[in-house]
Parts: structure tokens; sequence; C-alpha cells
């Protein structure tokens, strides 16, 4: 019989039993482990922050951001899937600026109006996306060197397409996509938290993402029980490369123009907060809700940074110490507690 | 029995895969309701014919009957929707995905995609219940026992509602007790109506388990008896084709000289106060059952793993290894239970793997003497008859028989005073057991040592001058072979006292 057994009237102290229980069974999971490591992590910088300077804990600065990362974060929770499947995006930093400079033109010269030209810069990722199921999944090709070639393939096309330069005639409306509002909060905000809602929601409620975790922990299990490995990992390079694109039309509506130059070292923005929220570049292991707390971390380790008054170089040396430290640390201290327990 | 329809008719079989025929021409007739073992060597066609079964792959010619009816599987879904189960000898778990999600993998119900876990949970449940299993069904799959996987994975094919179930070596990882639980679920499942093909290379345990038994050679079906009146003798004559010899040819040359000398060894993998020696040209046995450390002893004394206490010190070198790497040069090898997640480089040739171990053999300041290297291996491979289209053959390609005797080239070409071998001879066919009897003879005739941990008794009787046996990480009893008594081992590991 299971712990969990049959109809008989519960009472408390089993009940917390069963809490412990399951408690226990939670944390043994090491994607939940980095998760409360992370969390420890984010309110440790935070309570450092905000005793260090009193321009951290504003309403205004938190806010701020999460606006910030909010491009991160919308591409790093669907490319976590891909991840968790077994897969790896790298041309989300292109597909950025193509998504942005289609957008641009389709605004700019065709003289669409505001919403289709967008709608159409996102459905310029998700083309990209399916180039990418394309070439990993039916050609078979390394997702690292598919993506890679993809990445720069993007890139060119984006130069190309604007001739370039920013995208010039750009409407100024364009800019209202990232500095809208919908009551307290700002567009892309709104935005972030519904696509890693939906992220999650894929996760942990549909086929697909279950499907994910089997593809990317055994694939030969996955393929001897019957699952459409195939069909998963395309159907999630697409949502990658969708929600590139709407990250793409958001980064460039900011600066209000399709700037082929934008998205440059993005992929490894995403990347980072991705391995930083405890997902596993060899598959099966990862979460959305990780991922969006390694984003945090980068944006608040950033701002912080700011705040504090370092300068911009050093903070590249202080970023790769910390995902060094962050990833490596697990590792370490198992090695440590391991020789303390020695007799 | 003989009453039962017929599930599954298989007639002349064929397969081939680039030319080299796997089957020829299989015939395998199932009943409901019985248990039929797949008996062969490997190389025999066993795999091939699962995985037509299976779906995983496509017959040539010939015909498959399912339920009476003509079936040519395309793909392991189409199998699986006719109703038949197959267990793959490596367990097929994801493990980062809890029991219960594993029991449900590829049958999950949903709606528009959504997931509805809960509606299948008491399902799940009561399939577990029903085989006598009480695992939790949130824990993770990566926390599970060999055991407890298996019973995972028939879970699964009782809930998608198999009519056949196909095991592949259920027992090559089990330990008695488990054994003898999945033999009581299988003879239930048969009980209800499963017909099941049980595959394994333990003829004791086939004949005891199953109703019929059909032999396999050379992708050829030989023979199909029933259980009941055939002896192993009759089996192995089948298998072979030919008489059995003698399977253990045992003569002594043990000589005075200690060879390894282990104290007191204790290690955070569980061992406890290990103290013994092993002379010049002996074999010393390490019975034990799963679990007890008798491949956690074979690594800490390769030091493959670290001690936290106690000393390994080999003849001649002073110092406690400590490393592999100083263990393969004060000249000891280990032929690791785990053929190939340990002991071989798939991708390389029989040359290269062969001569991986002891590369000073055949080089100077770094740069490798290609003839030197190709004739060492070359003698070797002769010696030890391994069967590959060339020494350039990736390994990955052989049958389990020669890969292991490549394994055991790396450590004798050069000579070695200790060869620690872990259960050498598992998923190893019984030709090429035989010869690895004979090898581990003329190793001690030419002075070697050898260590020999195995989960087979009769092995481990019919070969070892002496016999540790373990219990819970520690040595439980010592027996000389004047006193080898089957019962007497057996009591002792099972922590009885001797």
């Amino acid at each position: 019989m299971t712990d969990d057994g049959q109809a008989i009237p519960v009472v408390p102290l089993r009940d917390r039993a069963l809490f412990r229980v399951a408690v226990r069974a939670w944390v043994a999971h090491p994607t939940n482990r980095t998760l409360v490591l992370n969390l420890g992590i984010l309110l440790t910088v935070g309570v450092v922050l905000s005793l260090a300077t009193d321009r951290f804990l504003t309403v205004e600065n938190l806010s701020n951001v999460v606006r910030q990362v909010s491009f991160v974060g919308i591409t790093a929770s669907a490319v976590t899937l891909v991840m968790v499947s077994g897969g790896l995006d790298l041309s989300v930093g292109s597909i950025v600026a193509v998504a942005g400079v289609v957008a641009a033109k389709f605004a700019a010269e065709a003289g669409w109006p505001l919403v289709p030209s967008f709608l159409l810069g996102a459905i310029a990722g998700g083309l990209f996306g399916t180039l990418n199921a394309f070439l990993v999944v039916a050609m078979r090709i390394n997702p690292v060197i598919a993506t890679l070639g993809t990445l720069y393939i993007g890139r060119g096309l984006a130069l190309l397409l604007a001739g370039g330069e920013p995208v010039k005639g750009v409407p100024l409306a364009f800019n209202d996509l990232a500095t809208g509002t919908i009551g307290p909060l700002s567009l892309p905000v709104v935005i972030f938290v519904c696509v890693a809602a939906s992220m999650l929601v894929i996760e942990r409620k549909t086929l697909i993402g279950r499907w994910a975790i089997a593809s990317g922990g055994n694939s030969e299990a996955a393929r001897l029980s019957g699952i459409p490995i195939d069909r998963t990992r395309a159907i999630l390079y697409v949502l990658s490369g969708l929600a590139a694109g709407i990250a793409g039309i958001l980064i460039n509506s900011r600066v209000a123009t399709g700037d082929p130059n934008s998205g440059v070292g993005f992929e490894f923005d995403v990347i980072v907060a991705i391995v930083l929220g405890g997902t596993a570049l060899s598959g099966g292991q990862g979460s959305v809700v990780g991922t969006v707390v390694g984003v945090l971390i980068v944006g608040i380790l950033g701002n912080g940074l700011n705040l504090l008054g370092v300068q911009s170089f050093s903070q590249y040396i202080v970023k790769g110490v910390v995902l060094i430290i962050a990833v490596g640390s697990s590792e370490v201290i198992r090695r440590i507690s391991r020789r303390f327990a020695r007799p | 029995m003989g009453h039962e329809p017929a599930l599954l008719e298989v007639e002349s079989l064929a397969k081939s895969y680039d030319g080299v025929r796997a089957l020829r021409s299989a015939d395998l007739h199932v009943r409901a309701g019985e248990i039929h073992a797949l008996l062969g060597e490997n190389g025999a066609g066993k795999s091939t014919l699962i995985k037509i079964l299976a779906g995983a792959t496509t017959k040539d010619s010939g015909e498959i009957r399912w339920l009476g009816g003509p079936v040519s599987f395309q793909s392991r879904a189409e199998s699986m929707r006719a109703g038949i189960s197959v267990i793959f000898q490596h367990a097929n778990l994801v493990p980062q995905l809890t029991v219960a999600e594993n029991v449900t993998l590829g049958l999950e119900r949903s709606r528009f995609g959504f997931l509805r876990d809960s509606a299948q949970r008491h399902a799940v449940r009561d399939v577990l219940i029903s085989l006598g299993s009480s695992i939790d069904l949130d824990r993770m799959a990566s926390s599970l026992r060999s055991g407890e996987r298996q019973l995972v994975e028939i879970a699964r094919a009782l809930l998608q509602h198999a009519r056949l179930l196909i095991l592949d070596e259920p027992t090559a990882s089990l330990g008695s007790e488990e054994v003898a639980h999945l033999h009581r679920v299988l003879a239930e499942l048969s009980a209800s109506g499963l017909g099941i093909i049980y595959i394994s290379h333990r003829i004791d345990e086939v004949l005891g388990v199953s109703d019929r038994i059909t032999v396999l050679r050379d992708g050829k079906t030989v023979g199909t008896r029933n259980a009941v009146g055939t002896e192993t003798r009759d089996v192995i004559r089948l298998m072979i084709g030919r008489e059995a010899g003698h399977v253990f040819q045992k003569a002594s040359h043990v000589q005075p000289a200690v060879v390894l000398d282990v104290r007191d060894l204790t290690t955070d993998t569980g061992l406890q106060g290990i103290t013994f020696d092993i002379r010049r040209a002996e074999v010393v046995g390490v019975y034990g059952l799963l679990g007890s450390g008798r491949t956690e002893l074979a690594r800490a004394i390769f030091g493959a793993d670290p001690t936290t206490g106690g000393e390994i010190r080999l003849a001649g070198s002073t110092s406690t290894l400590s490393t592999s790497r100083a263990a393969v040069r004060a000249g000891m090898g280990l032929v690791p239970e785990e053929r190939a997640a340990h002991g071989l480089f798939p991708q390389l040739s029989v040359l290269d793997n062969m001569s991986s171990a002891r590369p000073w053999l055949y080089s100077h300041r770094g740069w490798v003497n290609a003839g030197v290297q190709r004739r060492l291996v070359d003698g070797m491979a002769r010696v030890l008859g391994v069967k590959a289209a060339s020494l350039d053959q990736a390994v990955s390609g052989l049958s389990g028989g020669n890969q292991q005797k490549v394994v055991l080239g790396r450590w004798m070409i050069g000579g070695a005073k200790l060869l620690i071998l872990d259960d050498p001879t598992v998923g190893v066919d019984v030709g090429a057991k035989e010869e690895i009897y004979r090898l581990i003879s003329e190793l001690t005739a030419d002075g070697t040592a050898v260590l020999l941990m195995s989960s087979e008794l009769p092995e481990v009787i019919g070969l070892a001058d002496r016999v540790l046996v373990l219990h819970e990480g520690r040595i439980a009893g010592r027996f000389d072979r004047g006193d080898l008594s089957e019962e007497a081992i057996l009591r002792c590991a099972h922590g009885e006292a001797a």
C-alpha cells in the first residue's frame, strides 16, 4: 500500500508526516534544489543591495528591472522547453533583429498599420523557428551547429533587408508597444508574464511538456513508448522562434525602429539565465519557474552593479564569475561535504 | 496447456542488415497464457526477432500472424496498439519523471492536449498493487532499484492492456529475491491469459519459469520443447549444436608470493574493514548478492573510487594505490561489470580498444609505432579468438562475448600481475563463457592473479582457489577450495553465520 492510501479519516499528525514526505520528495528533485538555492541567492542579493543603496528597493527601480529583463525572459521561457527536450536554440539573437526589421519595414515602407506589422514580425520569428525545426528534427543536424548556422543566416538577412542600418521612416507610434502600459504594469512585463505562464502550463499540464521531459531525459525510452519525439521537438523550436520574435518586436519598438544590429549577444543572455535556473544542457531537466528566477538574478545583479557605480567593463567580469560560481557551486559543495563527512 | 489459441505465429522470418543475415528462418508460436522462453547464443537472432515484433525494424520476408491475421508492424506505436509490450534489457524509464508518469508514458490521457493525470492515478495504483508492489507513485524514477524499475515497466505494459509481453534478459541485474518475485508475478500474469516471451541467458532459471522453450541458432529456429522434461544439457546442445564439454577445467597454480594485500579497506560506497590477500597465480572468488559490495570492492582496489580507510598494496609498489592510473601502471587490470559503459570505447576499433591500457608498449616519447601496436593486438586477438571482420572494425559491432574478449585482451597484452574480473560472463553466451573460463585458467598458468567477482555461484565454485563472501560491505565468510559448499556460501551471503 502507498502512504497516501485509502479513505481512512485523516488525523492531523499523519497529515504533517505526509507533508514532510512530500517536501522531501520535492527537494530530492535536482531542479527544485537549484530553485531553492537560487531563491536564496536572489533574496541575499536583494537584501544586500537594499542595505547598500537606498535607490534599490523602490517601486520605480524594481519595475524598471523587471521591464529590462522581460525581453530575455520571454525568450528564455520558451528556449527552456527546447533545452529540456534535449535541444538548443542559439539563433534567438538574430531572430530578434529579423523580427524587428520585418515589423519596421512593413510599418515604414509598406505603410501597414502597426498591429499587423508587429504580428508579421513575430511570425517571421516563428518561421525561423520552423527552419530550426526542419534542420534539427527533419535533417537531424546537431542543434548547436544548426542554430549557430541560422544565427548567422538571420543576422545577414536582417542586415540585407534593412540595408545595413536602422530602418528609416518608422512611425512614432512604433514605440508604443514597448512603452505602453496596462494599468500599473508596462506592456513588455505583461507579455513576459503571459508567455512565461503559457510555457509553464505547457511544461506542467500538457502532453507536449511531458513528452519534452521524456525526449530529453531518455530519448530511447520515449521512442519505445511510442512518443512522437520529432513532433514534440519541432513544436518547441517553433514556439522558441515565436517567443524570440515577440521579444524582437519589443526590443526594436523600444528604440522606435527596426535595427538589424539589435540582439547581438542576446542568445547568450538567454542561455545564461536558463542554465542559472537549473536547466541541464544535456536535457530532461529544467523548469520555466527556475528560468524566470534565473532571469531575475541576472537582471537584479546588473541593476545592483549599476546602482553601486561599477563600470560596465567590470560588470562583464562580475557576471562571468557569478555564472561560474552559481553553476559550479553545487558540485563544489558536494565535494566539500564529502570530505568533511570522512572520519 | 495446449488448448489455448495461438496468440502469435511467426513463420520463416528473415532479416538482413547490410548483407549480414541476422535472421534466416525463425519460427515461433506463442499461445495466450503461456510463458515461452526464447534461447540462443549471442548473435543467434533473438534481438532481431524481438525488434521486428516490437515494430522497431521491419522484416525482409516471412510471415507474422497476430491473433490469426497477418501483420507487418511499421512502427513501435503500431505494435503497441496491437497489444505487444516489450521490456528491453536496459530498463527504459525516464529518470526525471515520477513512477506514475513513467507508467503512463506514451499512454497519457489528455483533453485538447492537456494532461489528465488524476484520472489515471487510480488505474496506475491498482496495476502496481496487482503486481505486489508498494512503490510510491510520486518517487522519481532515478531513485528506483533495478527490480522496481522492471515492475514499473511491467505496470506500463498492463496499463496498455498488452496481450503479449516480451522481456529481454529481465533478470540480468536482479538479486535472487527480486528474481523470485518477478517469476511469481509472471506466473500470475500468464495465468490471467497474457502471453509472455522470456529471454534469458540463465538456462536453469528459464526452465524453471517457462512452459515452453524455443531455441534459435544462426538465425534459425532449431527446436521448440516443453520446459518440463527438458534438461539444461539438452538446451545447451541445441544452442551450440554440439555437446558441451566440461564447463570448468580448474587446475590450481597457486604460488606463495603475495601479489595484493588489502588491509581494513573502508569506502564511502559501503565497504567496511575488508582484509584479504591474493597470491601469485591464485583465483580468489568474491561472491555476494546484489548490493553486497562486489562491484564496489573491485572499483576500490582498482583506485576508481576513493577510499576512506585502510590500505591497498600491490607487490613491488611501496605506496597505497589511490588512482586507476597508478593501479594500471603497477600492473593491475579491471574488466568492469558494465562492459558497454565502463569497459569499451564503442566507436573505436578493436585495435584501439585492445591497445588502450598500455601505450608504453608501442610508443616512444608520445609517438605511436603503429606497426608494433598492430602486431601486439593482432597476436593477442589470435590467442583470444576474437571474431571480428578486421582489427579496424568498431568494437560496437561485435557480439557481447567478443567485446568481453577485447576488454580481457587489453590487460593481457604485456601481461598483468592482477586482473579484477567483475562478473565477466554477464550477458555473454554459453560458448563465449566457456572460452572466458579457459582464458582465466590460462592466465593463472602464466602467474597472473585473478580476483573474480561473480553473481553466479557455480562459476565461483568452479574457478576459485579461495572464496570470499560479501554481505553488506563486509566479508561474511572465507572458504578454501577444500570446503566449498554451495549451501554454506549461500547462507553466508544471506547474512547467516557460516
